[in-house]
């Protein structure tokens, strides 16, 4: 089906090229070719139509191998086609440990696929839609969270959502923001989210990276934005978040993550090193530096890993959620067949 | 496969380990859902009350009969709610009675199908270069295993000798005979090999409502092994052996021999528990059927079961 591509090219490309790299972002863009897919895209059959998704998914799971923002939006598209032509009613809550027994199969829909396809498209828009307000939704949360006078810790000023929260909560709080330098490769950001921060009223303090185990026994909660969560509650963020978090836990700080549920992999972290982006060395070691450049190795990791464990718990626009919990979210989003595209 | 012709020569003990003894393939918790299906289809009850009595009454002999009856409890219970609950929701029971009664052999092919399921989503933990220890006789590990293999990646195991029964022997010969290089060690070994080992896997008899597993004795201290060393430990089972369980320690299983002998007789032999139960902290994730879950998922599927 090679018609179905030119749709997904210039999404490809952006992600190939990194000119997409915030999840948000990607979410929107995808969701915003799935639409156009699925209204363009002359499908008769449904199956044909989830082949010819899964195909989209892998491609743009190939553009960008690390993120997995743009396979989520695909894998959540499958499963709300799949939901529309079974007849499938969300909101059933059985478990699954009856389909040994059980005697109904699912029974296919009656519609045919062109009248399926209004509803898809409905359905889709309406991801569509809850992408949009994810910020929102996670922002409501802000005042519960953020306490009076309280002191947090934030290792990731890379993060939207996260500059959102904090100026959300600031309408309704007074508290102080340690923000970690993050060097090399957020440093350029600390300043501009210290300043926007700063201007709503909040006392900022920048500090060393260096000096976050020092530190950390004045702060009453570490807020991170998580880049990516796996199935087991473990998550990615922006490089140096993971050694805040373990100095946070080894001092019985809470961690909170915020994350919006399109960054919820059904995936297990079975090889952390392949969910780690790399970037380029000149951060650290800069070209006009040219021996040096010649004779050593740079290795210069932009995100992190974060165990489960370290995690406390889970702000996302669905709510609060303990990090044991995060598995249920993806069985619920996602169908087991499209874990893998 | 009937034992017995008629429902008063019908003895659901006899059937169950017969059941077990002609099929090498299947799990305890079907073997006692398929002796409850051959009950049903010689009885012929005449109300839903009185199907639910004949079921109740054979799944308490059964469960009291069998040694070590915490995974056929699971099946008991499992069929046994899904017929009170087929009961409930639809006046007509007999429609019910029929479905299980001719599908008995539908009931085996679904096991098989879960136990595949599993391997197939259990391999992905597997990896190029990985050393993998097992402890005792599971069959949905070693299906695991040879999933894996079938997808080429390239591993080696650690086989313990799994005292009292010793079947480690036995499975390290059933993993080489398919070319998996195999290292067998002595129970004793285990923490003297763990440095090498990346990732444990072990089977259960029956996984708690905690998240905790029931299972061969030694699995409990490899565990607490494996966390001391920072080593995932994975659970591998079918969600047909969810049981409605809370032990808090082995010493809370049922059964008889659960606590100590204290003697001063010289000729006392040693004492040898057949199972252990090992707590859902030193779990990583169980790997079943219905997907990878938490220690924590097992008590949420339990309580969709029996409270909705």
């Amino acid at each position: 089906m090679p018609d179905v591509f030119p749709l997904a090219d210039a999404l490809v490309s952006r992600l190939k090229r990194r000119e997409l790299h915030l999840p948000a972002e990607i979410a929107t863009a995808t969701v915003q070719v799935m639409l156009r897919f699925v209204s363009a895209h002359r499908w008769s059959t449904v199956p044909q139509l989830i082949a010819d998704t899964r195909a989209i998914g892998r491609l743009l799971q190939d553009a960008y191998p690390t993120e997995n923002t743009a396979a989520n939006v695909v894998r959540r598209v499958l499963a709300l086609i799949r939901e529309e032509e079974r007849d499938e009613d969300p909101a059933r809550n059985d478990t699954h440990m009856f389909s040994l027994l059980s005697s109904v199969e699912p029974a296919p829909s009656s519609k045919n696929a062109q009248e399926l396809k209004p509803y898809i498209i409905q359905a889709i828009q309406e991801y569509a839609d809850e992408i949009v307000s994810v910020n929102d939704s996670i922002c409501a949360l802000a005042v519960d969270i953020v306490h009076q006078g309280e002191t947090l810790l934030t290792p990731t000023p890379g993060s939207e959502t996260l500059l959102k929260f904090l100026l959300r909560a600031a309408q309704k709080r007074t508290f102080t923001l340690l923000i970690t330098e993050c060097y090399p490769n957020n440093t350029d950001r600390v300043g501009r989210f210290a300043e926007t921060l700063s201007a709503a009223g909040v006392s900022v303090v920048i500090v060393p990276d260096a000096a976050v185990h020092t530190l950390i026994s004045l702060v009453g909660k570490v807020v991170v934005g998580a880049r990516s969560v796996m199935a087991d509650g473990s998550a990615t963020a922006a490089a140096g978040a993971s050694i805040v978090c373990e100095a946070a836990h080894a001092n019985r700080v809470p961690v909170v993550a915020l994350a919006g549920t399109y960054k919820i992999s059904p995936n297990q972290p079975v090889d952390v090193d392949a969910l780690i982006e790399m970037g380029g060395p000149e951060s650290i070691l800069p070209f006009s530096n040219g021996n040096l450049v010649n004779s050593l190795d740079v290795v210069n990791p932009l995100w992190d890993f974060i165990p489960s464990k370290f995690i406390s718990l889970y702000i996302t626009n669905l709510g609060g959620f303990s990090p044991s919990f995060v598995y249920r979210l993806a069985l619920d989003s996602y169908k087991a067949d499209d874990v893998d595209l | 496969m009937l034992v017995s012709e008629t429902a008063s020569e019908f003895d659901i003990t006899t059937t169950y380990h017969k059941f077990l003894h002609d099929d090498p393939e299947i799990t305890m918790p079907v073997a006692a859902i398929e002796s409850l299906v051959t009950l049903l289809s010689l009885t012929r009850p005449q109300t839903s009350s009185e199907l639910v009595t004949v079921l109740t009454k054979a799944s308490a002999t059964l469960k009291e009969n069998v040694r070590n009856s915490v995974s056929l409890s699971a099946g008991c219970d499992l069929f046994l709610r899904f017929v009170l609950r087929s009961t409930q929701d639809t006046a007509n029971w007999e429609a019910c009675w029929k479905h299980l009664v001719d599908n008995g052999k539908l009931f085996l092919e679904r096991a098989r199908k879960a136990r595949q399921e599993i391997a197939k989503l259990g391999s992905r933990f597997i990896r190029d270069g990985d050393t993998i220890l097992i402890h005792s006789m599971s069959r949905t590990v070693t299906s695991l295993l040879f999933h894996a293999l079938e997808r080429n990646v390239r591993f080696q195991v650690v086989v313990t000798e799994a005292r009292p029964d010793g079947k480690g022997v036995a499975i390290a010969n059933i993993l080489r005979e398919k070319g998996i290089h195999v290292a067998l060690i002595s129970d004793t070994s285990v923490v003297w090999a763990m440095d090498k080992i990346d990732k444990v896997f072990v089977g259960a008899e029956g996984v708690a409502e905690s998240g905790g597993v029931i299972n061969y004795i030694g699995t409990a201290q490899i565990a607490l092994m494996a966390k001391g060393a920072g080593k995932p430990f994975y659970v591998v089972a079918e969600s047909h052996k969810f049981v409605r369980l809370f032990p808090l320690s082995s010493s809370d299983l049922p059964g008889e021999n659960s606590s100590l002998q204290f003697t001063s007789d010289i000729s006392s032999s040693i004492q040898a528990p057949d199972i252990d139960f090992t707590p859902e902290n030193l779990i990583t994730s169980i790997i079943t059927d219905i997907g990878i879950l938490t220690p924590a998922g097992v008590s949420e599927e339990l309580i969709k079961m029996w409270y909705d």
